[in-house]
């Protein structure tokens, strides 16, 4: 039985947005992230970022699939998840990113698809059987491929990726205006929110790309493009400080308005939150990755292996600040009574149906996925390859 | 060249085929009476409304188990409908009123009894979001209370769940008493201090502030030890100012602690092996509900003493009028602004007889207009007067153009025909 600390109202007992709505945010945030990243080297030209451009892209479709799956698990009866389609309700919030996913998902097809098409035809002319109709199918039946198929595919891919970033942007803009939209709610109200979901989105795709690029290189015992890495990580150092800075500036916000919302937010920050938001959110997980990155950037005598491994230790972190970031909001917003007089408890059991378990299991599979998904669209060269 | 941006088109044409075959798609699965009055299918509520009732009401029920019947509806269960426990019985109703030629068997008519713990549990397990005045347990804490050794021991075991508490009276013809609040049901823990030792703590009432002799009586007794006032004499919440109360004098609610059986401990509390206690003496009549206060009273409280520091007389119900007439203010040092509207507004005043409508109201009405306020609106006495009564001062001077405009017949509502001749 669930114990709250002085007065909650009966219905706020039971936390209804359980951790699944937590990794919700966070797979979404790593999609936006990821290809926000990749469009960096194709609408900006960051020649520095092409050794992880393809990467970033399939990274960002690897975790598309499985944006939504914390939601089917939340809610029950997948079956019914393409109801939204045949039955829309352009009143619902939840049903607006519904569509914003279906057009950012086509996005992100299409733009892997002129990316690849070259290395798909390639490959349906070598291999043989089933393979070679599973590519056949892949290419769409069209062998063509020259200098000008090349360029008319590498403009789409720009148009795309352009188009792309606004929609990325909406994407998880789009689930930090969910929370913030919700006025009861005196921890999420905030028009604040959607603005430091996207950029902690750009942080956790920028680290989720570190962590796979420096851990795939490691699993195949190759060094990592140095530029390319160094780089990253001083986006990541940029993008963190103003996510970090903007969370930090909005609680700073409520606190010196001093409204009556901030009596509560003050005793729920000190008490249920102190140890995941104010101990390992912002000193261990925000705070310690800042002086990692800051020294990695400011420092330019630092030892290259110990560099990139301090690198990479700040990006899982800032992974787990993250992580740590969506938990605080989602679950701290509720554990908040609406009498402003109480709070409630949390924890999601280990072997629940939304429970621990099964969330890191939701949290692994994209990533096994990518995995599947480098044999049919490699992002990095291997050996032997034709650069 | 067009061959070179043939892959180009036919990507796209795709993708335009799958948007016209979805927006096709969508067109024939949505459901004809899909969004007729919002996002759902409007059909579904009239299929909803087609379907049979199975649930039967507890009066057909009460057809032929008339006395189980009239049990629970004097008890405290009185507001739970046989089918909660019972289920839905429209089959066994079908099957014992002469449906067995639709092929139902009688096995299948046979009704379970979901009188188990879990069931009894669904609405009395200890949970934070119950009402704190909902009767409810923590299992294991109230096995131990009450000596319980098998933790698979049934609720029916002691409760009956027809008769829950053995109320001597009908539930619902229960004392009215003012709210009697626990710390618990507002502090989620005992607080330390007591309400009067708190600056500007809203008036709480202990038993003891009324009912001091009896209190003092009871503490004195060795129930005191491990029970008190409210053990016994259960409290039901009504609404914010008001609940009843119940006696429990009936042996049956003794026996709850008291009575031998395998599954609790033998030695305590002290039992009984019932009905062998009371032997075979012709002085005791088993048959009396009060059977064990007969002797027991000294263990208790003395019975006599229940009314002796009530701070109102016996006669209170039909004497406060009196008192509240000339000051609510008076009412207002104990009871909250909204008590009298709790009784008044339920239960006609005893002054309401049958000729209040018709003569007696107009003289009370006149003397003290503002008491009418107490349950009724201001403008009330418009509804059948179609004025506003009693009579403003100048309503001599005034009343000409009000018949010019209503007609002398609103005059004869409450006036003899030739009351206009008395002045003109």
């Amino acid at each position: 039985m669930q114990t709250p600390d002085s007065f909650v109202f009966p219905n706020e007992l039971h936390t209804t947005w359980t951790v699944m709505i937590v990794l919700y945010p966070y797979i979404t945030g790593m999609v936006a992230g990821a290809f926000i990243v990749s469009s960096f080297y194709h609408v900006f030209g960051m020649e520095k970022l092409k050794p992880i451009a393809k990467f970033a892209l399939v990274s960002s479709l690897a975790f598309l699939c499985f944006a939504t799956v914390p939601l089917l698990n939340h809610l029950g009866r997948p079956d019914r998840a393409f109801n939204i389609m045949i039955t829309p309700n352009f009143n619902s919030a939840m049903s607006g990113f519904g569509f914003v996913y279906l057009f950012y998902m086509t996005i992100v097809v299409l733009e892997i698809w002129f990316s690849y098409r070259a290395e798909l035809i390639d490959k349906y002319l070598k291999s043989k059987g089933i393979v070679k109709k599973i590519y056949w199918t892949l290419i769409l039946g069209n062998t063509t491929v020259n200098e000008y198929t090349k360029a008319y595919d590498t403009k789409i891919v720009t148009i795309l990726a352009a188009f792309g970033i606004p929609v990325a942007c909406v994407l998880h803009g789009y689930v930090g205006f969910l929370f913030g939209s919700i006025k009861a709610n005196l921890w999420w109200s905030t028009p604040l929110m959607f603005i430091i979901f996207i950029f902690s989105a750009i942080v956790s795709g920028l680290a989720v790309l570190i962590f796979l690029y420096q851990f795939v290189h490691w699993l195949r015992r190759k060094p990592v493009n140095q530029d390319s890495y160094e780089l990253m990580a001083k986006w990541l150092w940029g993008f963190m400080i103003i996510a970090v800075v903007l969370e930090l500036m909005e609680v700073l916000s409520i606190s010196y308005e001093n409204t009556e919302r901030w009596e509560v937010l003050r005793q729920l920050i000190n008490g249920k939150l102190k140890i995941s938001y104010v101990y390992l959110q912002i000193f261990v997980f925000s705070v310690g990755p800042f002086l990692i990155l800051s020294a990695t950037t400011l420092i330019k005598s630092i030892p290259i292996k110990i560099k990139n491994t301090m690198i990479w230790g700040a990006s899982m972190m800032l992974l787990i600040q993250v992580l740590l970031m969506r938990w605080n909001v989602v679950i701290g917003g509720q554990l908040v009574s609406k009498s402003m007089r109480g709070f409630t408890e949390y924890f999601p059991g280990y072997f629940d149906k939304e429970g621990l378990l099964v969330s890191a299991g939701i949290i692994l599979v994209p990533f096994l996925l990518l995995k599947l998904f480098d044999i049919v669209f490699p992002f990095f060269e291997r050996p032997g390859e034709i650069k | 060249m067009l061959s070179n941006k043939k892959h180009i088109i036919l990507v796209f044409s795709i993708l335009l085929f799958l948007l016209t075959a979805g927006i096709v798609v969508r067109k024939a699965m949505q459901p004809d009476s899909y969004g007729f009055a919002g996002n759902y299918r409007w059909d579904a509520n009239q299929e909803i409304m087609k379907q049979p009732v199975l649930n039967q009401n507890s009066k057909t029920c009460s057809e032929c188990h008339e006395s189980i019947y009239n049990l629970h509806e004097k008890d405290a269960h009185y507001t739970v409908p046989c089918v909660d426990c019972h289920g839905a019985g429209n089959v066994h109703v079908a099957f014992f009123k002469g449906d067995s030629l639709n092929g139902i068997t009688k096995q299948q008519a046979y009704l379970e009894k979901e009188f188990k713990l879990d069931g009894c549990l669904l609405c009395h397990q200890k949970l934070v979001a119950r009402p704190a005045d909902f009767p409810q347990i923590v299992k294991d804490d109230h096995y131990k209370f009450l000596h319980v050794t098998d933790p698979k021991t049934q609720c029916i075991q002691c409760h009956n769940p027809h008769e829950p508490i053995f109320l001597l009276t009908d539930v619902k013809n229960s004392r009215l008493h003012p709210i009697v609040y626990k710390c618990t049901e507002c502090h989620s823990k005992t607080p330390e201090k007591s309400p009067k030792e708190v600056e500007n703590h809203p008036t709480i009432f202990e038993c003891k502030d009324c009912h001091a002799e009896i209190t003092a009586d009871f503490n004195s007794k060795p129930h005191s030890k491990y029970i008190d006032c409210r053990t016994c004499h259960l409290y039901h919440k009504e609404n914010e100012t008001t609940g009843r109360i119940y006696k429990n004098g009936n042996a049956k609610f003794c026996l709850l602690c008291h009575e031998k059986k395998s599954f609790r401990d033998e030695k305590y509390p002290p039992k009984i092996e019932w009905p062998n206690h009371v032997g075979n003496t012709s002085i005791i009549s088993k048959s009396d509900e009060k059977i064990c206060l007969n002797c027991h009273e000294d263990k208790i409280h003395q019975m006599h003493l229940s009314k002796a520091q009530n701070p109102h007389s016996v006669n209170w119900k039909s004497e406060h009028k009196d008192i509240a007439g000339q000051s609510k203010e008076i009412c207002g040092k104990c009871h909250t602004s909204n008590s009298c509207q709790n009784c008044h507004m339920k239960s006609k005043p005893s002054s309401h007889t049958a000729d209040w409508k018709k003569d007696l109201h107009k003289v009370s009405g006149a003397k003290n207009p503002s008491s009418c306020e107490t349950c009724h609106k201001r403008n009330s006495c418009y509804g059948c007067h179609k004025l506003d009564m009693p009579h403003p001062k100048d309503f001599g001077e005034t009343h000409k153009e009000l018949i010019e405009v209503k007609g002398k017949e609103l005059c004869s509502n409450c006036h003899k025909e030739d009351f206009c001749k008395t002045c003109h």
